[in-house]
């Protein structure tokens, strides 16, 4: 052997170090200016979230209210540049505690409905037959009733609050998630990797986690990122006819809301928390569809 | 009665893709003279589907490049432009697929997608004339007639690649592509289409370039054989001269034969060829073979390989370099 | 021959259904395999082999008769009473891209079983056990880490065999191992094959349609035709005396690589295989046979052994 070949050599550079996907897609991404801006506002949208406590203690910002303040416009005065609501509330430390309430039920009912998606989806792609079919008829009748209505029924009979505003989209949320997952985990399942598995013995429970699950883990991370920026929008429209979160506790679509009575005379009123919430759903969006391309290049442009 | 159909002079496709550059056909020179059947041999990688594809222009446009001439006719292929190429697509070449599960459209019925071909290159032609060639090609590779109007998922594998076939020679082309027409087949119905391909070619006289990596096929059908290796032809003659195991012959074709369990010879262990195929991105200087030559010699690494010509029988390789005048 | 068959199938069934009523997939197999031989079992696309390997290593389920591993009846096992026999029974596919997890590395592919089983305490001891049964297949050791997409046909299905060998198994059942292989690659994994069937006492079922490649591995070659068993012989009488008319039909359906051959008239049998679904009863050849008689399609023919060891279902067949 006095030459190695080009192939061998390949070998070796990949046997130190691993080629897995997540390089793969990042090494993608970073290649894709509008992914790494996207990517910089999810990023900076988090932030918000993160330091909302520090900026603006909720207790002395966000509640309580000085009179004297009532409607201030916004860059008036700059220790309270995005100026006050009618009540005298600070808007900015609103808008950045309402960033953590959006982000925290967006993130927690996807995380949630895909979790519990998942799970379902997998229990009909390795048992089928009955399962399958017993799972998909609740599901179909979950997915047969309106996504609002659902979510007005929870919070009529649970109340107001971030945890029943979670409950009630995660619900709404399972079927499609299910659907979408249950697809893709059947034709993994017929693959002769999950076959092989089972003639060694492997449990339904090693099959999942080992097999089916990081095979459909880029679809379920997709799937994700671009549920996130629904559900916020979700939240905002229930909270925004009085169904979601309750004020004094801020939140965009309610903040929408109260400042509809003034938005002749002023309208930065709505114009703060709607850029808000456009500006958070936009990039997230944006980043959920660079990574899809990430994860299949082949997709791009396409679908 | 040896007119020249095809000529293929040089030619070399180079292909693209994130930066590699894949050199999947090198300098090929082949010829074709009518009425011949030619078996291109070789294995995955061997650039055998590249070399039919660029005959039909049909390599992707951005990603391939193609250098040398494809002389069909007399007419270079490579300088016609996609109207003209259209016009020999089909009416002149045709092809016929691998796969007859994925190459049939499965919303039109079978009888017009036979009619689609003979319409598309007869304009103006009358309806009922149509109808009649379609009836005479179903008949020609034995699909009944009453059949035509159905859709192709009521047609089992080998009826499939029939009526793959029977779209082909809708025309009447001159020369047939068959990129592995078979592989997909049981045995039976293999030996079934191979027998009416071979029919067929008698009745029509056209050309026919056979792509296969199976001997066997190779040995009941052709009368030339061309071995493809690593994107070149390293071996090419007669059929009698490339079977005769009693002439020289380039190593590989001698490994291809040592390596096809053979159901008349009882033998305990096979013959592989050692390693593998190299990837058209990285492909060995020298004889391209070299690395899994089982005789290399210290001029096989670098350099051009001579070729050794007997009459039309070529042979690329070093051991037969002093048999004869080399090139 | 007081010896317990490592394998006895006792009147195998299997039938899938269908929309369009029962698919006898594997039909009335009774049959025999001793300790280091290997059956080669034949067929075309839809005759039930791949059906029966599943059936066999029970990852399916069977509709009627009797499956017995050593001596004892795993027909009816439940599926943890089924992992230790898990051990001794493996499976080689055909596929070598579906069959591996592109999200595993070569060597957490092979170590699976070794995991499963928790065959190994240390992690060093598997490991070590890892590389040694890369040896054994002959992968470099360099590939460990290596993704299954990267490497070659030939490569790929050298791990499926090594993640078969991990527990050291008495009895592999090989689904069309080498037919998505090139022919010099086909031709190193099947001598890799009889070389581990030599050097650990493995006992195979080799399931092909490629008749000249089982006949170099097999001891037995049974031929199936629709589910049902057609011919069973020790291999070299098979070849040289076939007497069912499918296994003629097949022997002569076989392209021969010599220039002799050529534009030679083989006799090329008539049709297609009809369907396994409701069959009628009579013999499932009879369609296609050249030497149908009244009686082929009424009655079925009895699977008999014609000669010692030589068993064939025809009624042509004295």
């Amino acid at each position: 052997m006095a030459k190695i070949s080009a192939s061998e050599k390949a070998a070796k550079k990949s046997s130190l170090k691993r080629n897995s996907q997540g390089r793969e897609v990042w090494r993608r991404l970073r290649g894709r200016k509008l992914a790494m801006i996207s990517l910089g506002a999810v990023i900076f949208v988090v932030l918000i979230a993160v330091i909302a406590d520090f900026v603006y203690p909720y207790k002395t910002w966000a509640i309580e209210q000085q009179a004297s303040l009532k409607l201030l416009k916004p860059f008036q005065d700059w220790s309270h540049w995005l100026g006050c609501d009618h009540l005298g509330r600070d808007m900015g430390a609103r808008i950045f505690h309402g960033t953590r309430v959006a982000l925290l039920i967006g993130i927690g009912s996807t995380f949630l409905a895909l979790f519990l998606g998942t799970v379902l989806a997998c229990i009909c792609a390795l048992y089928g037959g009955k399962a399958d079919l017993i799972i998909m008829r609740i599901i179909d009748i979950l997915s047969s009733v309106p996504h609002i209505i659902i979510s007005l029924a929870i919070c009529s009979g649970l109340g107001n609050g971030i945890w029943q505003l979670v409950t009630a989209i995660t619900i709404g949320g399972i079927s499609i998630h299910t659907r979408m997952v249950r697809s893709v985990a059947i034709s993994v399942a017929q693959m002769e990797y999950v076959e092989s598995s089972m003639a060694l013995g492997g449990s339904a429970g090693h099959i999942m986690f080992k097999h089916l699950i990081p095979n459909i883990m880029s679809i379920i991370i997709i799937q994700g990122a671009s549920n996130i920026a629904g559900n916020i929008l979700i939240v905002a429209t229930l909270s925004f006819i009085g169904l979601g979160i309750k004020p004094p506790r801020p939140e965009w679509g309610s903040m929408l809301n109260e400042g509809l009575t003034y938005m002749m005379r002023y309208p930065f009123m709505v114009f703060v928390p709607g850029i808000a919430l456009v500006f958070t759903s936009l990039s997230i969006n944006t980043f959920g569809d660079c990574l899809r391309d990430a994860f299949d290049p082949q997709l791009k442009g396409k679908a | 009665m040896s007119e020249t159909l095809l000529e293929l002079k040089d030619l070399s496709v180079r292909y693209t893709t994130d930066g590699i550059i894949s050199r999947a056909v090198n300098h090929v020179n082949l010829k074709l003279n009518k009425g011949e059947v030619l078996g291109l041999v070789g294995e995955t990688g061997a650039g055998k589907t590249t070399t039919a594809l660029s005959l039909l222009s049909l390599l992707p446009k951005y990603t391939s490049e193609v250098e040398g001439e494809i002389l069909f006719q007399g007419k270079d292929l490579l300088k016609l432009d996609e109207k003209e190429i259209r016009k020999i697509r089909g009416r002149h070449i045709s092809m016929i697929f691998q796969d007859p599960m994925t190459s049939l459209n499965p919303v039109f019925r079978i009888g017009e997608q036979i009619a689609d071909v003979i319409r598309i290159h007869n304009e103006g032609i009358h309806p009922q004339e149509v109808s009649d060639r379609v009836d005479s090609i179903l008949s020609m590779v034995g699909i009944p007639t009453s059949r035509k109007r159905e859709f192709p998922h009521q047609f089992s594998g080998g009826m499939k690649q029939r009526v793959m076939i029977a779209i082909a020679i809708a025309c009447n082309p001159d020369l047939l592509i068959a990129d592995e027409p078979t592989t997909a087949l049981d045995v039976t119905i293999q030996a079934q289409v191979i027998k009416m391909m071979r029919n067929l070619q008698r009745e029509l006289h056209s050309s026919v370039i056979l792509i296969t990596h199976d001997l066997g096929i190779v040995a009941n059908f052709c009368d030339k054989v061309a071995i493809m290796y690593a994107g070149e032809i390293i071996e090419y003659g007669t059929l009698e001269e490339i079977f005769d195991k009693s002439r020289p012959h380039h190593p590989y074709t001698k490994g291809l034969f040592g390596s096809i369990p053979n159901i008349n010879e009882k033998t305990d262990r096979l013959h592989p060829i050692f390693g593998l195929t190299p990837h058209p991105s990285e492909l060995p200087s020298g004889c391209k073979f070299h690395p899994r030559c089982p005789q290399c010699m210290e001029v096989c690494k670098e350099g051009n390989v001579p070729v050794y010509y007997e009459g039309d029988y070529k042979c690329q390789c070093w051991l037969l370099a002093g048999k004869e005048a080399a090139v | 021959m007081s010896e317990t068959p490592l394998l006895e199938l006792v009147h195998l069934k299997k039938y899938f259904d269908n929309p369009a009523g029962l698919l006898h997939a594997v039909d009335d197999i009774t049959l025999k395999l001793y300790r280091g031989r290997t059956l080669g079992v034949v067929g075309e696309s839809g005759c039930g082999k791949s059906t029966l390997g599943r059936t066999v290593l029970k990852l399916i389920e069977s509709t009627d008769g009797q499956i017995f591993f050593k001596g004892e009846d795993i027909t009816f096992k439940k599926k943890r009473e089924m992992l230790p026999y898990r051990r001794q029974m493996q499976i080689i596919f055909q596929d070598p891209f579906s069959s591996l997890d592109p999200k595993m590395t070569v060597s957490q592919i092979i170590e699976e079983p070794l995991k499963i089983h928790k065959v190994y305490a240390e992690k060093y001891d598997r490991e070590n056990r890892v590389k040694e049964l890369m040896d054994l297949v002959g992968l470099d050791d360099r590939y460990v880490n290596t993704y299954p997409h990267e490497l070659d046909g030939g490569r790929r299905q050298r791990i499926g065999v090594a993640r078969a060998l991990a527990l050291n198994p008495e009895f592999i059942v090989c689904d069309e191992p080498v037919s998505a292989l090139d022919v010099s690659i086909q031709a190193q994994i099947l001598n890799l094959m009889m070389d581990l069937k030599d050097q650990l006492g493995l006992t195979y079922i080799f399931i092909t349609h490629d008749l000249s490649v089982v006949k170099h591995i097999s001891n037995d070659i049974l031929v199936l035709y629709l589910g049902k068993m057609a011919e069973m012989a020790p291999s070299d009488r098979l070849f040289e005396n076939p007497l069912h008319p499918y296994t003629k039909a097949l022997l002569t359906a076989i392209p021969v690589p010599d220039a002799s051959y050529k534009g030679k008239e083989a006799e090329v049998m008539k049709g297609e295989v009809t369907s396994p679904i409701n069959p009628k009863p009579g013999c499932r050849f009879a369609a296609r046979c050249p030497f149908v008689k009244e009686e082929c399609r009424t009655v079925s023919p009895e699977f008999r052994e014609v000669e010692p060891d030589h068993f064939v279902a025809c009624h042509i067949v004295q």
